[in-house]
């Protein structure tokens, strides 16, 4: 995963945080529970965010030529290919 | 002039917005230009829902907007799914959450505008004292994360 687990407990309270804040929201289960969550939520998410990640600079690196990471190039690339791996999920 | 000694006059400025808490080389500054543009720069980094910055797109994001909007979509959905909240607006619902993802992961690019913003302050003197930038960047950047007590 590309996040600390820090930093997806941070995102976890941010999102828990907002739900409270919204009148529209019920709270079916504690806020705490829902952080949680929230967090095994994220967690699984940015799992697969990895592989699409990987599947990303593998097609890179399975290019004829060497690309250096980091150049101009690897990030168009990059770019690229991790928004074909985005779309295969729908979004 | 060093690097450490620039970074403290910085540091004090940035901490206390206050211009006499500037360096006296930077006080006496032409216009007291140096304290008012750092005044006028500070803290901006969580300022961001009022500077209605979400239609700021940030390159360095670790995740494209694509794929944080994804991130709220399902996250709201399984949410639901599980029976944890219950909400009829689902689509503002999202939004939320979408806001508050980006929020704390821009948060980084903002920090580091931020910095730019002050170094660009003292650009001049740095210059002249010689000054190494990236170290000067480095360092500013550790304190303000300290300051605002950021996860990065």
């Amino acid at each position: 995963m590309r996040l600390s687990r820090d930093k997806v407990n941070v995102l976890a309270r941010a999102v828990a945080e907002v739900l409270k804040q919204m009148d529209e929201v019920e709270f079916i289960e504690d806020p705490n529970t829902i952080r949680q969550e929230t967090r095994k939520i994220l967690e699984d998410l940015l799992l697969q965010e990895e592989k699409i990640d990987q599947a990303a600079r593998q097609k890179i690196e399975s290019q004829k030529r060497t690309i250096l990471e980091g150049s101009q190039e690897w990030d168009i690339l990059y770019r690229k290919y991790y928004g074909e791996e985005v779309k295969k999920l729908g979004v | 002039m060093s690097t450490s000694i620039f970074l403290l006059g910085i540091l004090e400025g940035c901490q206390q917005g206050d211009p006499s808490a500037l360096p006296s080389a930077d006080r006496g500054a032409k216009g007291g230009g140096v304290a008012d543009r750092v005044k006028c720069t500070l803290c901006y980094t969580f300022c961001f829902k009022q500077k209605n910055c979400f239609n700021k797109t940030y390159p360095h994001m670790l995740f494209s907007k694509e794929y944080v909007g994804y991130l709220a979509r399902e996250a709201t959905k399984k949410l639901i799914a599980g029976k944890f909240i219950e909400t009829a607006a689902v689509a503002a619902v999202t939004a939320r959450v979408n806001a508050a993802l980006v929020d704390e992961l821009s948060l980084e690019d903002r920090i580091n505008d931020e910095v730019r913003v002050i170094l660009e302050a003292y650009s001049e003197e740095m210059r002249n004292s010689g000054a190494n930038y990236q170290e000067m960047f480095r360092k500013v950047k550790g304190e303000l994360v300290r300051k605002y007590k950021a996860v990065l």
